[in-house]
């Protein structure tokens, strides 16, 4: 049966642009509010699935309407949508028991996923086992960007807590609802050519081809915990700049941590990535 | 960076060496380095996001390494920086980040983080932080030497 979704948002245009993306994805719209004013009585009178809610409305606001409404309905699940996106924001969202945050104008995949997220086909613990691809994807298509083709070699391998580094290796410490690392191991001529091709320029200083290890690092991390965040507000994954170490072959531990190891080859050579978190997250989420 | 930002993390190094058995801790120079850092030998590596972003670094050599994971583990012997040597130096990195953490915020700088500490074993290799100055500070702890890296913003 299609889920039916409550839609608050005291703007016209929102409601119906929002109410064509659900339409289109195969949810129904159980009724439309221009405030959060009267969202309790509705609610309870409509008994939607979820309620889609804008945050800032006139009179009662969506913090505050989703307050009263988990008071009445602890299980109701609620996802904002607002042009105003911020972490202290999002943190609030999560404090009120909100299943997504989501900024406006949202992209009809996201509200998708969003909303499969907020109805529990998406648990944080497959999205946690399953990281690796969406790395290897974002890093494929970030390189295709600069006219670089590079793909995984194969699936990742579980290495443990330690690798050896190679070439040029940005390491950036991840936080969130579960902390981490990514890695990304890339030779010097490599990394050379990388910035040569992003750049387009004939030549580069080694300073810049190590720097473009960190950017190309710091641009796919980002884009990927990005996203998972934007599925799964409680994720509220942030990044680290990112730390470089080059010059001789290094040993890098993270002994709290379990190892994902992706190898690439493209048209520039190999190089490899690695993503781990730490070790007991997967344990703590499936209690 | 704001070089005030230092004196909380260099508290933090004071507070904690004498936690793991350490009897004397004495600062030596600081510096603002703009080049790159060399290893010399370990370093741990430790993230930090939130208000400051960026990375603090406990550098040493191989042998300092090894005496520093044995005060962890209660003076037992460590002969050889395995595994369970890294990740004794790499909680000391832990205690040391989340102390500064914590007094960073009771001085204003709320939701910072720091992230599992890495162990970046491999001597002359550089390091290179994306922030515009690095400081250092070196401590001699009971005749060991540590660099503290430290470069956030």
């Amino acid at each position: 049966m299609e889920k039916r979704i409550l839609l608050v948002d005291d703007s016209l245009v929102s409601l119906k642009l929002t109410g064509k993306i659900l339409a289109a994805a195969g949810y129904a719209v159980a009724g439309q509010l221009s405030s959060a004013d009267r969202l309790v009585e509705t609610y309870e009178r409509l008994k939607p699935d979820l309620v889609l809610m804008d945050v800032y409305m006139p009179g009662v606001d969506g913090f505050a309407g989703c307050r009263q409404l988990r008071e009445k309905f602890p299980d109701a699940r609620v996802v904002f949508l607002s042009s105003m996106q911020d972490e202290i924001k999002e943190r609030e969202a999560i404090a009120l028991g909100a299943v997504g945050y989501l900024q406006k104008p949202v992209a009809a995949d996201k509200l998708q996923d969003a909303l499969r997220a907020a109805f529990g086909d998406f648990s944080l613990f497959e999205a946690l086992a399953g990281i690796w691809p969406m790395f290897a994807e974002e890093m494929t298509a970030t390189l295709a960007g600069y006219g670089i083709s590079a793909r995984p070699e194969g699936d990742a391998e579980e290495i443990g807590s330690s690798f050896s580094a190679r070439g040029i290796c940005a390491l950036i410490g991840i936080n969130g609802l579960f902390n981490g690392s990514f890695a990304l191991d890339v030779d010097l001529p490599q990394a050379r050519e990388i910035a040569r091709r992003a750049l387009d320029e004939d030549q580069v200083s080694e300073a810049e081809a190590v720097d473009m290890v960190g950017e190309l690092a710091n641009v796919v991390a980002g884009a990927v915990l990005s996203r998972l965040n934007a599925r799964e507000v409680r994720y509220n994954f942030r990044l680290s700049p990112p730390a470089i170490y080059y010059g001789a072959d290094s040993t890098i531990g993270l002994p709290q941590v379990s190892l994902q190891l992706v190898r690439f080859s493209g048209d520039t050579g190999r190089f490899t990535m690695a993503i781990g978190f730490k070790k007991g997250a997967k344990e703590w989420m499936s209690t | 960076m704001d070089v005030n930002l230092i004196n909380p993390i260099l508290t933090a190094v004071v507070n904690v060496l004498p936690m793991i058995g350490f009897s004397k801790v004495e600062r030596q120079g600081l510096a603002i380095i703009r080049e790159e850092m060399i290893n010399q030998g370990v370093i741990v590596n430790i993230s930090v996001v939130g208000d400051l972003k960026g990375a603090i670094l406990i550098g040493m050599d191989l042998d300092t390494a090894r005496q520093v994971a044995s005060k962890m583990m209660m003076g037992m012997p460590v002969a050889e920086f395995n595994e369970l040597a890294q990740s004794a130096v790499g909680e000391l990195g832990n205690m040391v980040c989340a102390n500064a953490v914590t007094i960073l915020s009771n001085s204003g700088y709320q939701n910072m983080d720091i992230s599992p500490p890495a162990i970046i074993q491999g001597v002359g290799g550089r390091v290179k932080l994306l922030t515009p100055q690095v400081v250092r500070v070196s401590f001699l702890a009971d005749g060991l030497k540590l660099d503290i890296c430290v470069g956030v913003v």
